[in-house]
């Protein structure tokens, strides 16, 4: 290859680029509408204000949950199953925000299955990735 | 400076070693409490930016130093952070294709499985050691922080285009180094790739840092591409960053699952690190920045002080 051509990216990292941005400003932005909602007071699940009272005392996670929501926390993803509150719109837009990397490399990985073009060292390593983050996410790999 | 009074005014309101009994009435309006973080992390994304490192290696030892929150939440938000700026700034890298998905793939491996063995190891010490186990947390980051902070200064002897002298044969053998085209020299930039070995077990070291403590850790991942495994300057910042985004992704959900990601610190936080980091990169086509990495050295030392003082004090 002559040194003024210019090489074309590799496809596996282009849609991956693509993939964590878009999947990343989508959970962003339902993140800040979340919050704007529950300063809106539209159906907060937290009290703001003794979550703030919390965090100032320096409480730990589980007091704060408590003192908050009124509810002992849960482990898990709890925002799913309160969609109809602001704060679990704005949690949702996080937790979106924090699968975009785990979506791009499950699709960067299928791309170098069917281009065929990447060495099979590097599928098998995009899969290994992909299930780790997958079992992050799920909670298997939580604790 | 106004995140430093911000800061302060935390500071005031509680001191983190001790925690109290009771609830007391704040002395700030949630809605102001947003929008100072959003403030004061604009500043930091503005200056981490300029000072070309990631957020999160700034965002974590100062929050933790410098306001009562508990150091489990500042890690939740801190992780948070540091893999949404990396999300938004992966995109041209790759698109350009001087981000190396190959390398980065092949050195997430070790980080990425490190990082959620620090994220497991920091829950497991949130909830069996008390205050020992936050005195520990203060102390080691306060000497990590530090740490790092000495490798900003030794970092200032990279090297923009290293020269492999033994070629390592796995990346030979697999094809780890991908040409990319240099804009400032206008022709295509070909490089090889050694230690390889060494910067994987490095990098292992570093993920565990990363997910423990809640920081990017991308000062330290560009040294061990750039400085052990000799790839160009730009592939090594570049791949740092998008390895960032998957080593933080991985390390974010036991701390998310285990409780401690709470949308009212950690929504204002982000937005503006990425407005501050959006509008830093701007600034730093027009303004010689060198002055700003001394000052992110000096906050970085201070606040790594302050965490090891905090922690001797709970011990």
């Amino acid at each position: 290859m002559s040194n003024s051509v210019k090489p074309k990216a590799l496809f596996a990292g282009k849609v991956y680029g693509q993939c964590t941005f878009w999947i990343g400003v989508v959970g962003l932005a339902i993140g800040l509408i979340g919050m704007i909602l529950s300063f809106a007071g539209v159906n907060p699940y937290f009290d703001n204000q003794a979550l703030l009272d919390g965090l100032w005392a320096g409480h730990r996670a589980p007091t704060i949950w408590a003192e908050a929501t009124g509810r002992e926390f849960q482990p898990g993803h709890w925002y799913l199953s309160r969609l109809g509150f602001s704060d679990g719109i704005a949690m949702l837009g996080i937790a979106i925000a924090c699968l975009a990397a785990v979506i791009g490399i499950w699709v960067a990985t299928l791309g170098m299955v069917m281009k065929k073009r990447e060495p099979g060292f590097f599928v098998v390593l995009g899969f290994i990735l992909a299930l780790l983050l997958t079992l992050s996410v799920t909670g298997i790999l939580s604790g | 400076m106004s995140l430093l009074l911000m800061t302060g005014a935390l500071a005031a309101g509680a001191d983190p070693v001790e925690v109290s009994d009771s609830v007391g009435p704040s002395a700030i309006h949630p809605l102001l409490f947003c929008l100072l973080l959003f403030l004061g992390c604009t500043i930091i994304g503005f200056f981490a930016t300029l000072g070309g490192i990631g957020g999160g290696v700034i965002f974590t030892p100062l929050f933790m130093g410098f306001t009562p929150i508990d150091s489990y939440i500042i890690r939740t938000t801190g992780l948070f952070v540091a893999m949404a700026g990396t999300l938004v700034a992966s995109r041209p890298f790759l698109y350009k294709g001087i981000a190396n998905i190959r390398l980065l793939l092949f050195a997430a491996l070790p980080y990425t499985l490190f990082a959620v063995v620090g994220a497991l190891l920091a829950g497991h010490i949130d909830r069996t050691m008390g205050a020992e186990g936050e005195a520990f947390i203060r102390g080691a980051l306060g000497l990590v922080v530090i740490g790092f902070g000495g490798l900003f200064i030794v970092f200032g002897g990279r090297t923009e285009y290293p020269r492999a002298g033994k070629v390592n044969g796995l990346a030979k053998k697999v094809e780890l180094p991908v040409p990319y085209w240099e804009e400032s020299l206008e022709e295509v930039v070909r490089y090889k790739l050694s230690r390889v070995a060494r910067g994987l077990l490095i990098l292992a070291l570093v993920g565990t840092i990363s997910g423990l403590f809640g920081i990017g850790a991308g000062g330290a991942v560009v040294p061990v591409f750039n400085l052990v495994m000799l790839a160009p300057l730009k592939v090594a910042a570049t791949s740092s960053t998008v390895m960032i985004s998957l080593g933080d992704t991985a390390a974010v959900w036991p701390y998310i699952l285990g409780g401690g990601m709470f949308p009212l610190v950690a929504v204002p936080c982000m937005a503006g690190m990425l407005l501050g980091a959006h509008v830093g990169a701007r600034v730093m086509l027009r303004i010689k920045a060198g002055f700003v990495r001394w000052i992110i050295i000096a906050l970085m030392i201070a606040a790594g002080i302050r965490l090891i003082v905090q922690a001797l004090g709970m011990l």
